[in-house]
């Protein structure tokens, strides 16, 4: 909750920019940053629980949504089935697999049974487990020193798409989807995500990561995936619209919802980890 | 120790040694420390250090077989790395999986043997099926013979043998009288394979950890200071040339 709250901590208010007071924001991101840092770089079971609780959340949210009701068997069944492949992640289990193809089908077969529509049923479920698991799998391959820089490049993103957004504004990304998204913040955004995301990979020097070893693939790396992150962000908008919500929940007053929070990772955490094996193999 | 300045006088000295005084060296085993340490160096999750630990295995193999060295034993997984946390015994059952089923035909192609020692019962059927698989196909090839310890206690290999040695008493088979050396090694795992000239530590520690205790009687030790994923060509050579430095009495007068 606390690092992806970060995320738009510094620079959400690219939605909803008369909701929020630029000051509290920063000073609470100020306050969360450091632990939300220390559970990332400590990547043990903190971040695990984390995790957890996060896809938990964006299931209940997503139900909320798409089902317009958050409490349901449904939603039951996701929470398990979710935490369920987290842990068997978490542990390496060889039954993994197995129990990923019986987790799909469930839902589905839930989701017809409570006359819900299995096809939203079934991409939520993906949104809550996909990142997870990427993020899981990358902290068993590269460790937390990654997944912070993956986070670095995201709120960098946000935060300077935020700031060149507002000072020079200019043609409109999307307008039928999001509406205050520009092309000059994804421009600003993305120069910020490589300025950041590259000089956190010049401290971390100490530690021997592939993704780090050359400058010129890290740059490139840090836009692609600063560019990866707003497509998550348009993606998440778009379902929003679909379904005439305006934030995906109120967990965290006057911040909207979780997912709100997560959209950058979606696409971003399993595409490091296909990067990861690319460069790995 | 003797610091090789390139791999070719390594091989050289070898040579000439071998040919002065020693019998030449047939079984290397090697207890392969050191790659969670390695990872913690590097800053990286242990799974990384395994990784790169398996990467170890794969090209030491291989100098081996270059060396012409017989057997090549690796300590790959003790009884009592199960006590270990779940996720890094699954994440080393899994790198196994991956070993053996992309590897083993490289192995075969290169006319080398694989066999495995350790009891059988806590391994996974998959796993098993697997160890089979390799032991069966690669059974004769002649080039080297690549023995891994897996599941494998000393203790638990020397109470089994006398088990089945008492079992044969119980039903007639064997006389106690009959029992020597000879006859128990007969009965450890290890029976088809000769026992290790030198035995290889990397990571620094300086014990056997429940390795090879019958069979290290008469074995050289040799202690080296690299962590396994470092352990490379050179390494391996430095150990070689070490062995030959000893003097090798078995107990006997000079």
């Amino acid at each position: 909750m606390l690092l992806m709250n970060i995320t738009k901590e510094i620079g959400g208010t690219v939605q909803d920019p008369k909701k929020s007071n630029l000051l509290t924001r920063i000073l609470s991101a100020l306050i969360m940053l450091p632990i939300a840092i220390y559970i990332i770089l400590n990547g043990g079971l903190a971040l695990v629980v984390l995790l957890n609780i996060i896809s938990v959340l964006i299931l209940y949210e997503w139900n909320g949504i798409c089902e317009k009701k958050p409490f349901s068997l449904l939603f039951v069944f996701q929470a398990l089935c979710a935490s369920l492949m987290i842990w068997l992640q978490y542990v390496n289990s060889p039954y993994l697999i197995v129990t990923s193809y019986v987790s799909l089908s469930a839902v589905v077969v839930i989701s017809l049974i409570s006359r819900s529509n299995f096809r939203w049923a079934l991409l939520g479920y993906l949104y809550a487990i996909i990142p997870t698991l990427s993020f899981l799998l990358i902290l068993k391959n590269s460790g937390g020193v990654v997944i912070l820089w993956v986070m670095i490049v995201i709120w960098s993103m946000d935060t300077g798409a935020y700031f060149a957004g507002k000072n020079i504004g200019g043609p409109k990304m999307a307008p039928k989807i999001s509406p205050n998204k520009t092309w000059s913040g994804l421009i600003g955004g993305t120069i910020t995500a490589v300025i950041f995301g590259g000089l956190y990979a010049y401290f971390q020097k100490g530690a021997n990561i592939v993704l780090f070893e050359n400058a010129t693939i890290l740059l490139l790396l840090s836009g692609f995936l600063a560019v990866v992150s707003q497509v998550g962000d348009l993606a998440e908008s778009a379902i929003k619209r679909k379904f005439n919500v305006k934030d995906s929940g109120a967990i965290i007053p006057g911040h909207g919802g979780i997912m709100d929070r997560v959209d950058g990772v979606l696409f971003v955490a399993p595409a490091v980890v296909f990067i990861e094996y690319l460069l790995y193999v | 120790m003797l610091l090789v300045k390139n791999e070719n006088d390594a091989q050289n000295s070898i040579e000439s040694d071998r040919n002065l005084k020693h019998d030449p060296l047939k079984h290397i085993a090697i207890i392969m420390d050191g790659n969670g340490r390695w990872a913690k160096a590097h800053r990286l999750p242990k799974f990384a250090g395994h990784k790169k630990g398996a990467d170890a295995v794969r090209a030491i193999v291989e100098t081996c077989a270059d060396l012409e060295i017989k057997y090549l034993t690796l300590y790959a997984f003790s009884s009592e790395n199960w006590n270990r946390p779940i996720e890094e015994v699954n994440d080393l059952m899994g790198l196994l999986k991956i070993y053996l089923t992309k590897e083993i035909d490289e192995l075969h192609k290169k006319n080398i043997r694989i066999s495995f020692i350790g009891s059988r019962d806590r391994l996974s059927k998959n796993i098993l099926k697997l160890i089979d698989g390799a032991e069966k196909k690669t059974a004769e090839n002649k080039k080297l013979h690549l023995i891994l310890a897996l599941n494998y206690g000393a203790q638990e290999e020397i109470v089994r043998a006398a088990k089945h040695l008492a079992q044969k008493v119980k039903n007639g088979s064997l006389d106690v009288d009959n029992i020597d050396e000879k006859t128990f090694s007969k009965h450890l795992y290890t029976k088809d394979i000769p026992e290790p000239d030198l035995i290889i530590r990397t990571s620094g520690e300086q014990r056997l950890s429940n390795f090879m205790l019958w069979q290290a009687a008469y074995s050289e030790f040799v202690f080296l200071d690299v962590l396994w994923p470092d352990f490379t060509k050179q390494s391996l050579c430095n150990a070689i040339d070490e062995y030959y430095k000893r003097d090798r009495r078995y107990g006997a007068r000079p």
